[in-house]
């Protein structure tokens, strides 16, 4: 058995020394791309890189096999990317939950680790509330959070987030709510839409079958200016509160170190990815269009994002 | 009749040639997909989602409702088959399907099984069909405690079905749900068993501890028991109408725990077929044999797995809650189709909603035909040597492991829990409760804790909720109801150390 | 089974009992990271896991040391439901196959990120046809060859699979025998 073992060890060794050596460096893309998604199928990761992914394909030539690749927080994913060779062939989702994580001490990523070659989705956060609920209004909410801390109920991704940061925000601005987290998303939206917690922290995109059905009611969007497909709703700006820069990006990034023509390939590939017609389609439904940016403002905007979570978190509740 | 009407548009579009076409396709790819051990259905549909791009939105959904039905059903293919379980929902089959095959009847397991599947898929595609609307407003009032004592329901019927010792299987069963705490919390994102391995921050997954558990352990045995796989004769045991008709009983309870289960978010097959099969241990009077190759313990689990499909897909299209990741995957599609689940898409695309509907319908008769045609397959690649089946269903589990996250951490917890099932199959220490632990452990830590925040860290929620009391309640009695023979066992072992008759430790025929 | 002296028989149980409450302190990676966290926090479920574990386990070794004479303990006992109960003494049970069996499976996870899918995966199917007593050398060769290929075009052409590709050279090697495949 051993000798016959040796033989196919053998074999294998000398056939694959034989084609490891006419390996020719030929011009890029020459094989598939995995996209690496880092969160599991039917999210809104999982929407924005399957997409991205399909509509890349005619632009690059060949095949971008799309690969969900999920766990802590979008860190399994990740991590995935950083072993894999900084050559231009695995690509990765990047979102703005995941930069959180790291800023709380989760995952082994550091922004400085990625090249974002394409910042795909962003939208800021808005608070929502049930279609029955007694609370019409951001004033109206914020004056009851006032008058009773800790008895509104908001159901978020989780502590340590940026649902977090942003009620440990207005806590401190003397509008106490609790923090409800909710793993699955799906379990945060009937929590709400159940009138079993009295609002909840999400981007309008995620929520946008409740919303168009008015089984949820958006009040206040946390930026400062008002969205454009909300504008009755106000910002948090208009109400005092100094809470933005929290918006929740989804990008594509690779390992830093990939050679600068390769990045900047990519780059224009998903800068033409965003603006073709499906993708517009596409993004107009998830309220989360956003203008193309350069490679280095959007390693900044992920860099800026990071230091700010971790700044709010550092702070005393 | 308004609704009537509207399904016979929903038929008329479903039967279109294209969305017919790609509705047969999905239903034997599921059925493939299903069958072979290691590759969920869930990968299958994860794997089609690219194709639905090509289609138009009611055939994208038939097609990935075609590869739901059928591989619900098909991973019971294997387990009766070769004793592995293709999908976690099947394992149940494995415990009354396989011992038919081991005593030659081969046929007439899979023809139970089909039989209850297309039932009890029916009847659950016919009351999502009629019952949708008001049934997902109910649901709504389901909170948190409600899911915990759901669950909780789940776990206590896997010491209903536990054969002789409770003790063990509550061991396995801890066992499992201290392997579901691994990794990141579900609230604070904080790893938990991490050793400082980032591997271990994402957690053991239980589709790889089942791959593990149950395939491979089975193959190594394959080899080394020289056992038998080819049929003893030519489509041996079948079994006639009036047998069949002799297990409406038990179809009729497994299809309805499944309906009611299957609306459930979060619980899905895998758990409304383990509590029928538990229930109906209880109920079918033939509880001591079962495990044995007793034909309603098969028909049980096998009607509410396929029951839950379409109850699931109520909570889907009228609240846009998937309840498990096949549900999620056709969430994904509607969304990228531009159908926006949710009670608005009853009233804006009323006639999008019934193709679904008829779809469904359509695809839990068109399985029958289906899965005979795959059987068949399946059974002729029985002839192969063992030692062939059993190479192909190590890699296949490999590959299965490595598909769920595409990650080779994940092939080493497969591999390892492999050990660990061969080494707990050769001493007898039940390895289901394990599964289901590891399953149904992180539901309920889930559903407990956040329970807890949303109601002031008050304990006493779970029992002075209604619905949630009464759930609890339910899962004390069933409790006591399952473990009744055991404690029988015990007096009659107390009484025998007085009057020594009987040193069989075992529970009587009639318990 | 059942004629295992006493001790081996409290093996398990005492190990998972032991396993139990060595694993309580390594629940969290950094006990502070739980300080200052109200309510029940993330270690809570783990603990009450630990808990359930280490009392069913104590239990079970109790009950084998109360009945050391009535032919085995609880596990030898209870038949693993749906499984057929392993033949008795393992009469014809082929251990030492049992084992290279398994030692071989352990081996193609770990060649697999090393040598890449196809390789490890042909090595594999062919050692494990020569365990199962295949020795025709046309079986040993074609089925292992024509299943990989197989395996190659459903799971890396058809399900676009990120299958492992190997380290380094052997990496390389993968992608080329793919592109002579026409896969990529």
């Amino acid at each position: 058995m051993k000798a016959a073992l040796g033989t196919f060890v053998a074999a294998g060794i000398a056939a694959t020394a034989f084609a490891g050596g006419a390996l020719a460096q030929d011009a890029y893309p020459e094989r598939p791309i995995d996209m690496v998604i880092t969160f599991g199928p039917g999210g809104g990761s999982d929407t924005m890189g399957r997409t991205a992914a399909h509509l890349a394909e005619k632009e690059l030539g060949v095949a971008v096999p799309a690969s969900n690749v999920s766990g802590a927080s979008g860190n399994a994913g990740l991590t995935r990317v950083l072993t894999s060779p900084a050559d231009g062939y695995t690509l990765g989702t990047l979102i703005a939950l995941t930069v959180s994580s790291w800023a709380a001490g989760l995952g082994v990523g550091q922004p400085d680790q990625f090249d974002v070659v394409g910042v795909l989705q962003s939208s800021p956060s808005m608070l929502f509330v049930p279609k029955d609920s007694p609370h019409k209004s951001a004033e109206e909410l914020l004056a009851f959070a006032k008058a009773n801390p800790k008895a509104l109920k908001v159901a978020t991704s989780g502590f340590g987030t940026m649902d977090d940061v942003t009620l440990r925000y207005l806590t401190k601005q003397g509008d106490a709510m609790t923090n409800v987290p909710f793993a699955k998303p799906a379990e945060r939206y009937a929590s709400t839409v159940g009138a079993h917690t009295d609002a909840i922290y999400e981007e309008p995109g995620d929520v946008a079958q409740f919303v168009q059905s008015g089984d949820l009611v958006p009040v206040l969007v946390f930026a400062d200016e008002r969205h454009k497909d909300f504008p009755d709703v106000p910002a948090s700006k208009e109400l005092g509160l100094d809470i933005s820069g929290l918006d929740n990006f989804r990008t594509i990034a690779v390992k830093k170190g990939t050679p600068p023509e390769i990045v900047e390939r990519l780059h224009k590939v998903f800068a033409d990815v965003t603006a073709t017609q499906e993708w517009h389609d596409f993004c107009a439904k998830t309220y989360t269009c956003t203008e193309n940016m350069s490679v280095e403002d959007a390693n900044a905007m992920v860099e800026t994002f990071y230091k700010k979570v971790k700044d709010l978190l550092a702070q005393p509740s | 009749m308004e609704s009537f009407d509207l399904l016979l548009g929903g038929f008329a579009a479903a039967l279109h040639p294209a969305v017919f076409l790609v509705l047969a396709f999905g239903l034997v790819t599921g059925t493939v997909a299903g069958a072979l051990p290691g590759i969920s259905f869930v990968n299958a549909m994860a794997m089609a989602l690219p194709f639905t791009y090509l289609m138009q939105p009611t055939a994208a959904m038939a097609f990935l409702g075609g590869i739901y039905v059928g591989g619900v059903f098909g991973g019971s293919i294997s387990s009766i088959l070769i004793n592995i379980p293709g999908t976690p929902a099947s394992l149940p089959a494995c415990w009354d399907g396989h011992p038919m095959t081991r005593a030659g009847k081969p046929q007439m397991a899979l023809r139970i099984a089909l039989t209850s599947s297309a039932t009890g898929g029916l009847a659950s595609a016919l009351l999502l069909t009629f019952a949708a609307p008001p049934f997902a407003r109910f649901a709504l009032t389901f909170d948190q405690p409600e899911f915990f004592a759901a669950t909780v329901l789940g776990l206590v019927s896997v010491i209903a079905i536990a054969k002789e010792q409770p003790i063990l299987s509550l061991l396995s069963m801890f066992l499992g749900m201290l392997i579901g705490t691994v990794g990141v919390d579900p609230l604070y994102g904080m790893p938990r068993f991490g050793f400082g391995q980032p591997m271990l921050q994402s957690g053991v997954n239980w589709i790889v501890v089942m791959i593990g558990l149950f395939a491979v352990a089975e193959v190594i045995d394959l080899i080394c028991e020289e056992r038998e796989l080819r049929p003893k004769a030519a489509g041996g045991g079948s079994i006639s109408f009036r047998g069949l008709w002799g297990l409406k009983n038990s179809i009729l309870r497994g299809t309805g725990l499944g309906c009611m289960i299957g609306m459930i978010p979060g619980a899905g097959a895998t758990v409304g077929a383990v509590i029928a099969y538990g229930v109906e241990k209880q109920a079918s009077g033939k509880g001591a044999r079962f495990g044995t190759g007793v034909p309603e313990g098969l028909a049980a689990p096998e009607a509410a797995k396929n029951a839950t499909t379409g109850a699931a897909m109520i909570p889907l299209l009228t609240l846009g809650i998937p309840g498990s990741a096949a549900t999620a995957i056709m969430l994904g599609a509607m969304i990228l189709h531009g159908i926006n689940p949710g009670p608005l898409l009853f009233t804006s695309d009323v006639s999008t909603v019934y193709t679904i509907f008829a779809a469904m319908i359509l695809a839990n008769l068109l399985m029958i035909v289906a899965a005979l045609a795959v059987a068949k397959g399946f059974s002729t690649l029985m002839r192969v040597p063992p030692a062939v089946l059993g190479a192909f269903i190590i890699v296949l589990s490999v590959v299965g492991a490595y598909g769920v996250r595409n990650n080779i951490f994940d092939v080493y917890v497969c591999l390892f829990f492999g050990l660990v099932g061969w080494g707990m199959k050769r001493t007898g220490f039940p390895t289901a409760p394990l599964v289901l632990g590891v399953i149904l452990g992180p539901l309920a830590e889930r559903y407990f804790l956040t329970s807890l925040v949303n109601y002031d860290n008050d304990y006493a929620i779970f029992f002075t909720r209604p619905i949630s009391g009464t759930i609890l309640g339910l899962a004390v009695l069933f409790g006591l109801w399952s473990l009744w023979p055991a404690i029988q066992d015990l007096r009659h072992r107390r009484a025998g150390r007085t009057t020594p008759l009987d040193h069989t430790g075992r529970v009587p025929e009639d318990g | 089974m059942a004629h295992h002296p006493l001790l081996l028989r409290l093996l398990a149980p005492a190990l998972l009992l032991a396993g139990s409450v060595l694993a309580a302190p390594y629940i969290v990676q950094d006990p502070e990271m739980l300080a200052g966290l109200s309510g029940t926090g993330p270690g809570f479920w783990p603990k009450a896991m630990l808990w359930g574990t280490g009392v069913c386990a104590a239990l079970w070794l109790v009950a084998e040391v109360l009945r050391p004479r009535r032919g085995g303990g609880l596990a030898a006992e209870a038949v693993p439901e749906g499984t057929v109960p392993p033949a008795p003494d393992g009469s014809d049970y082929d251990m030492t196959r049992a084992i290279v069996g398994l030692v071989f499976t352990l081996l193609y996870g770990v060649l697999l990120p090393i040598l890449g899918f196809p390789l490890a995966t042909l090595l594999f199917v062919a050692a494990w046809l020569f365990l199962g007593r295949i020795r025709r050398l046309s079986l040993l060769v074609l089925v292992p060859v024509l299943g990989t290929l197989t395996l190659c075009y459903v799971f890396v052409l058809l399900a676009r699979m990120p299958l492992e590709r190997g380290a380094g050279a052997m990496g390389e090697a993968t992608v080329r025998l793919y592109q002579l495949l026409g896969i990529y």
